[in-house]
Order: structure tokens, then sequence, then C-alpha cells
């Protein structure tokens, strides 16, 4: 593709990217792949949708936490335990 | 000398500020919700047991959660499983053709999708989806996933919790989010 990067090597380095949050630099190589590839550009929409919601439906959804049951049994044991 | 109410203090505080985040991380190694419990029962009283050597070089939670490692390896070389060994391997040389033609463009490029902010009737579902697909991830990549982006550990000590380089991490992380969106999109995006 014009001596840019492949979609290959671009999903890495987007993947790499959203790994190191603000410090992040995309090259320019990069950027005009973005440009004019849209399952890239797909792909950046999708890991930034799962950086922002992964954590959100872990904190939301139930059966990703204790439930209080769970926690005051834990609680109860390690009270026991240290005494 | 620590008194009884110290003690109670101490451990209640980590189960209330760290007690998902080890249910989580238990919960996606082991599939089981009960074991998971265990595992952050028995992290909690290992902490308290080994505290004075916390050194405060990485956060509380990453403390935890390397404490937390060790008793869920433990949990399944006891009850028969694979458990990893300190360093992971799995480079899975190869994969990369089933993602990508020789050429490196996309054999199944991501289709097409508007993304929505989850709201939370919808968490339950998107949950349930992303364990049923942690589940068919390889070990490595599960583990620094969970680590990673549903635990929130920084990616240095990430690396230093899997006993991996830096370099590794990018590439189990890279992967992990290949295979995820593949099955996401048809346990998730594609249904919505």
């Amino acid at each position: 593709m014009l001596g840019l990067p492949s979609c290959r090597d671009v999903s890495y380095e987007l993947s790499r990217e959203y790994m190191q949050g603000a410090s992040a630099r995309r090259s320019w190589r990069v950027r005009a792949h973005l440009l004019i590839c849209g399952a890239c550009r797909r792909y950046e929409q999708y890991l930034a949708w799962m950086r922002d919601n992964v954590r959100r439906a872990a904190d939301n959804a139930a059966s990703a936490r204790l439930s209080h049951a769970q926690r005051e049994r834990i609680r109860q044991t390690l009270h026991e335990q240290l005494d | 000398m620590d008194t009884g109410s110290q003690r109670r203090l101490e451990s209640d505080r980590w189960l209330d500020r760290h007690g998902d985040a080890l249910y989580r991380y238990a919960l996606a190694r082991l599939g089981n919700s009960d074991a998971a419990q265990d595992m952050v029962q028995e992290t909690l009283l290992a902490a308290w047991q080994g505290r004075s050597g916390f050194k405060g070089a990485s956060s509380e939670r990453t403390w935890l959660l390397g404490i937390c490692r060790h008793k869920v390896s433990d949990y399944l070389r006891q009850s028969g499983h694979f458990a990893p060994s300190t360093a992971y391997n799995d480079l899975e040389m190869g994969m990369d053709a089933e993602f990508f033609t020789t050429a490196g463009a996309w054999r199944h490029p991501p289709d097409a999708w508007t993304p929505a902010p989850l709201d939370e009737i919808e968490a339950e579902g998107f949950w349930n989806a992303l364990q049923a697909c942690l589940a068919q991830l390889p070990e490595a990549q599960r583990e620094g996933f969970v680590l990673q982006t549903l635990n929130g550990v920084e990616p240095v000590d990430v690396s230093r919790l899997l006993h991996v380089s830096m370099n590794h991490l990018y590439v189990l992380l890279h992967r992990a989010r290949l295979r995820l969106r593949q099955c996401l999109d048809t346990h998730w995006f594609g249904g919505k």
C-alpha cells in the first residue's frame, strides 16, 4: 500500500498505542495508513470502545463483583483468622 | 504490636478496595465463582502474614494481585490442572496467518459498526460475552488482558508479574485483542 505499513503492522501499533496511553506517539506512516484504510479505522474504534467499556462493564455487572454475601463471608473468615 | 481491631481494619480496607479486582482476576482464570471467592480470602490472609514484604515498589493492588496469582497457580496445580510456569513462552508463532494474509491485509476485516457506550442494562450481557471469549484465549493472553485492561494494572507491573519483557507483553495483548474482537463480533457486536 504505497510503501505504507500493512494492516498487520498498523493493528499492532494501535494496540501498543492504546496500552501506552497518553505517552504514545503515532507515526505519520500509521496516520497515512489510517486515512486510506477503513478496516484499520474500524479496528481502532474497537480498541477505543474496549478501553472505555470493559472496566465499565466490570464495575456495573453484578456477576463481575463479589456479592454482598460473599464479601461478608470473607470478612467474617478474615476476622476469625486474624484474631 | 498489632491489635485485633487494627488487623480487622486493615483486612477490611483491602477487601473493600481490592476485593472485586482480585475476584475478577481469579474468576477469569478459574471460571468458578466459589473458587474465586476462596482465592480472594486466601490472598488477603497471605497478604496479612507477608505484609512486611510489601515495600511499596508497586501499588498495593499490584502486590495483592501478585499474591493472588500464586494462590491461583497453586490451586490449579493441586487440582491437577495446567498451571503456567513463571515464564510464558507462547508467542504463538504463525498466529498472524490466522488474521492476516501474507501481504499483511486483514483476512476478515472488522465489520462496520456504530460504537455506543455500554449502559448499565447491557453491562451484564457484555460481561458474560467477554467471560466466554476470555475463556477461549491462551492462558498468558487471558491473564495479561485481565490484569492490564480489566484491572488497570500498569503495563510495566503486568510485565513484572508475568515475568515477560514489555515487548512480549505488547505481543500477548495485541493477540488477545485480535482474538477477542473475532469472538465478540459473533457473541456481542454482531448480535446488537
